[in-house]
């Protein structure tokens, strides 16, 4: 997938607060594409996880449309747009969704989808590393503190990376210094795999990046 | 599934809602075979008759079948068939010439050759002066055994009652006939002497009907699915019918018995709709336990549908299971049951073949409901 354009979309069910201001991506037209970075900036309650969730395709409580490509998601069967998640978009839920009952390790070889882990296990290992969980992975989710599980979640995200990847405030209980590590891991393995991230966050980042910056 | 031991207790019900269900049937089974069971291809036949009372007695148009009866006993949905019995309407003796010396007033009826149970009626036509007769083997047993011995008189085989020949007379209204009688077969169905229907009835046609006893059969031989039939002996009971056949009054003690198993099997139908509640309950609880595992790895792009035929699956394997469990614990107690004393070698050892066809249809039916209720659940279930 090559982009993912946003097209007069608003939500159903409410009304964000920054809808009326004029840099908003409500009501307008906007384009990711694949191979950029973009880091999308908004307060409470603007709407953040319900754009996230809508671009991944799991509601359609908005107006206006959302497509991969040229392709409507609304034209799609649940079916066919879980289908584009294996390979072609992800998201990083807020709340980070991880399977209390799997290992860490469990959880992040979920997104193999069968695959051979033991393929895996080494790229594991040194993401793991560089996250400084490498002691949590045998360790089942729901011992693990909610930062710990945030950078399970990213590791999770960067497996088998898709072609775009969305994070919805996903380093919010990390410190500095591990926001920066994640996040410098996140970049490394999206230009290798020449992948789209979109960051959604309350405020910019607190060090140098390259990320386009839009308002919400 | 890391849950089983949660589960294991519903599996236990599920269990015993089977084990109930599965015996309560292949007990009515059982009960068919021990008292007889309804096929429509298999043939009874009884001979009918109207009881006597102090009102009937001696009316011959009161106590035989008339026309009407006899359509009307056509309609019973018991009876496959009616042949009413003539009988002879003149005087008839036999005697047995110079060969035999004895004498005796008797009488004649006739049938239609199709209720007759003797195989070969070539012989079974009046030829030659010759009648031929058809006589109840009860007859000849009555004679060998109860007869014969005190009396010091000769006892006779089927074989040699063939070959005696007695003097059939015949007092008509005008004229006296005189013919041969041989035996040319004995009935275990029919007790009576026969002869051939158009000869007596030719004979009855000469002879002037007192006009109320025209078409009037004393007793009619009936053809029945079901000798055992609770609702024929009802009938016959209403009407005033009777019959000598004992299979009759085992039949009241079969209706008694068939109403405690309909209660046995309304139970079954009871605890089977339980155990259906059960199921669904069942499900649900299941779904409960995945729902988040599911809900999470829907959205990291595992296909609902996939996932929710893959619980739906394993849900049916474990009743194929546990029924498979059930009807290998029935087979077991059918066996011990087919060889203990109570089962008077009537019971099959094996339980009903059509049993096993529950490991694949229950399943199969399960799988189908709940891949859609799971997947309705599922849907409106999501955590966006």
């Amino acid at each position: 997938m090559n982009s993912i354009t946003l097209d007069g979309i608003s939500p159903k069910y409410f009304t964000p607060k920054t809808i009326e201001t004029d840099s908003t991506i409500w009501n307008t037209k906007t384009t990711f594409e694949k191979g950029n970075y973009y880091l999308v900036i908004a307060p409470s309650g603007s709407g953040k996880s319900t754009l996230a969730t809508s671009m991944l395709g799991n509601h359609f409580q908005y107006n206006g449309t959302i497509s991969y490509n040229q392709t409507d998601l609304k034209t799609q069967s649940i079916e066919r747009i879980v289908a584009f998640r294996k390979t072609e978009i992800q998201l990083l839920f807020q709340d980070v969704r991880l399977i209390n009952d799997l290992t860490i390790r469990e959880n992040i070889f979920l997104r193999l989808f069968g695959k051979k882990s033991n393929e895996f296990e080494e790229q594991l290992q040194s993401y793991a590393k560089t996250l400084g969980i490498i002691g949590l992975l045998d360790k089942k989710a729901k011992n693990c503190s909610y930062g710990e599980r945030q950078r399970s979640a990213i590791l999770r995200s960067l497996i088998n990376p898709t072609d775009f990847l969305i994070y919805d405030e996903c380093f919010s209980h990390l410190d500095l210094e591990n926001k920066k590590i994640a996040f410098n891991l996140i970049s490394e393995v999206a230009s290798k795999n020449g992948s789209a991230v979109i960051f959604f966050e309350l405020n910019d980042f607190p060090f140098s990046h390259q990320c386009n910056i839009l308002n919400l | 599934m890391k849950n089983f031991t949660k589960s294991l207790f519903l599996y236990l019900g599920l269990f015993l809602a089977f084990a109930l269900v599965l015996s309560c049937i292949q007990l009515y089974t059982n009960a068919n075979f021990l008292l007889g069971k309804k096929s429509s291809d298999s043939n009874y036949w009884i001979t009918m008759s109207k009881t006597i009372t102090p009102d009937n007695i001696g009316r011959k148009e009161l106590i035989g079948f008339n026309t009407i009866d006899i359509e009307e006993l056509k309609k019973w949905k018991e009876v496959k068939d009616v042949f009413p019995v003539v009988s002879n309407d003149f005087k008839v003796s036999a005697d047995g010439g110079n060969f035999i010396p004895f004498y005796t007033d008797m009488y004649l009826e006739a049938v239609d050759d199709e209720a007759i149970d003797v195989k070969d009626l070539n012989e079974f036509k009046v030829e030659d002066n010759t009648i031929p007769i058809i006589i109840s083997r009860e007859y000849l047993n009555l004679y060998n055994y109860g007869f014969a011995l005190n009396q010091g008189l000769p006892q006779i085989t089927e074989a040699f009652a063939k070959k005696i020949e007695v003097n059939i007379n015949l007092t008509l209204k005008e004229k006296n006939l005189k013919y041969k009688g041989k035996l040319i077969g004995l009935s275990d169905r029919i007790h009576s002497v026969l002869v051939p229907k158009k000869f007596l009835d030719s004979i009855n046609a000469t002879q002037e009907f007192n006009q109320n006893h025209k078409d009037i059969f004393t007793r009619v031989l009936v053809k029945v699915n079901d000798a055992n039939d609770e609702d024929l002996i009802t009938k016959m009971n209403q009407k005033g019918y009777e019959s000598n056949q004992e299979s009759l009054r085992s039949a009241k003690i079969k209706g008694k018995l068939f109403l405690v198993l309909r209660t046995i099997a309304f139970i079954g139908i009871f605890i089977f709709l339980l155990c259906i509640f059960m199921i669904i309950n069942f499900i649900k609880m299941q779904f409960l336990e995945q729902q988040e595992e599911v809900s999470i790895k829907y959205s990291l792009g595992y296909s609902p549908k996939k996932m929710v035929s893959k619980i739906s699956r394993f849900f049916s394997i474990n009743v194929g299971i546990v029924i498979l469990v059930c009807l290998m614990l029935l087979s077991v107690a059918q066996y011990y049951l087919s060889i203990s004393e109570i089962s008077n070698g009537l019971l099959p050892k094996f339980i009903a073949n059509y049993l096993w066809l529950f490991i694949f249809i229950i399943p199969t039916t399960i799988y189908f409901i709940v891949n859609k209720l799971i997947y309705h659940w599922l849907i409106k279930s999501w955590k966006f």
